[in-house]
């Protein structure tokens, strides 16, 4: 038997996690040791200006850590999943999965 | 558990993006579409130049080349994890092992050995069928690549389905045939793909923090 939903756990969730974009951006660098910013902004679909203010933000909240290298002359952005940033999403996906229970 | 199966999904998807230039596609159809072709020359004893033989090396190669130096560049870089390299790795032995044994398997029925001892052509057909079944569909379980499964039905059932369908289709090419539309199939969705890929990602450099 499902005990009372409790409206107050959902509004606790990680606002920061809960976009939309940095969502598919964060759960993208959970499966995956590192990417450049070419190959998430073609999987997510992001235009370049979106995903590198979603970047800013994660890496400011610590949940990313980004690199920025030289390719050549072509700079080269890596993305990769910090420490603190797995432990938010999996706090987050429990959360969310506990309220989805009720319906 | 079910939040570690969630991720395996999800990983398996963003592995998957690998496949979207339709490379894989072509080279699987193009493999298919001359091996097909070989084998009707073959059946029907015509003269054939060493070109057409070999014609899927250049192919590949090719497809290698353009996989290397124009799409992955596009696509961006990415690193999975130490559990995706396993796979590949697994991957690459059953690869290597298969090709291995074809040959073997091949050379021993080339010096007449193998039919002195399978006898039975039913033994040879089966062997057959679950050989290639089992190896494309262990590539398609490692490198979740799922055209894997079409390729390695259709590899398997060409021989059997061919003698079995003989005396009421009138013609043992139904194999052949199968194998050339599978290979149509596979090249029709990998140039689909393909220009899919090229409209959809534009050139690297353009896009870069």
């Amino acid at each position: 038997m499902k005990a009372d939903p409790d409206f107050k756990e959902i509004i606790t969730v990680n606002k920061l996690i809960h976009e939309p974009a940095r969502m598919a951006v964060i759960s993208l660098l959970s499966v995956v040791e590192e990417a450049d910013f070419t190959f998430i902004m073609n999987s997510t679909d992001l235009t370049q200006g979106n995903l590198s203010s979603h970047l800013t933000r994660l890496e400011e909240a610590g949940y990313i850590a980004i690199e920025k290298t030289f390719r050549g002359k072509r700079p080269h952005t890596i993305v990769r999943l910090t420490g603190s940033g797995q432990a938010e999403l999996e706090a987050y996906i429990k959360t969310v999965k506990e309220f989805l229970r009720y319906f | 558990m079910k939040n570690q199966r969630i991720g395996n999904k999800l990983e398996k998807n963003t592995f998957r993006l690998l496949y979207r230039d339709g490379i894989f596609d072509l080279a699987f159809g193009s493999m298919l579409i001359i091996y097909s072709i070989n084998i009707y020359l073959d059946i029907n004893g015509i003269e054939t130049s060493i070109f057409m033989r070999t014609l899927l090396i250049p192919v590949v190669v090719l497809l290698s080349l353009v996989k290397v130096f124009i799409t992955q560049k596009r696509m961006g870089y990415v690193k999975f994890k130490p559990v995706r390299n396993r796979k590949r790795l697994i991957s690459f032995i059953i690869a290597t092992s298969a090709l291995v044994l074809t040959t073997f398997v091949y050379i021993l029925a080339t010096g007449g050995q193998l039919g002195a001892t399978a006898g039975n052509e039913w033994i040879s057909l089966l062997l057959e069928f679950v050989f290639l079944v089992g190896v494309f569909f262990l590539l398609a379980y490692f490198t979740d690549y799922y055209k894997f499964y079409l390729v390695g039905i259709v590899m398997g059932l060409a021989s059997p389905a061919s003698i079995f369908l003989e005396p009421y289709l009138g013609t043992r090419y139904f194999g052949l045939a199968l194998q050339f539309i599978a290979g149509g199939y596979l090249i029709i969705s990998g140039l689909i793909l393909f220009i899919t890929f090229f409209k959809k990602i534009p050139k690297t450099g353009n896009y870069e923090s």
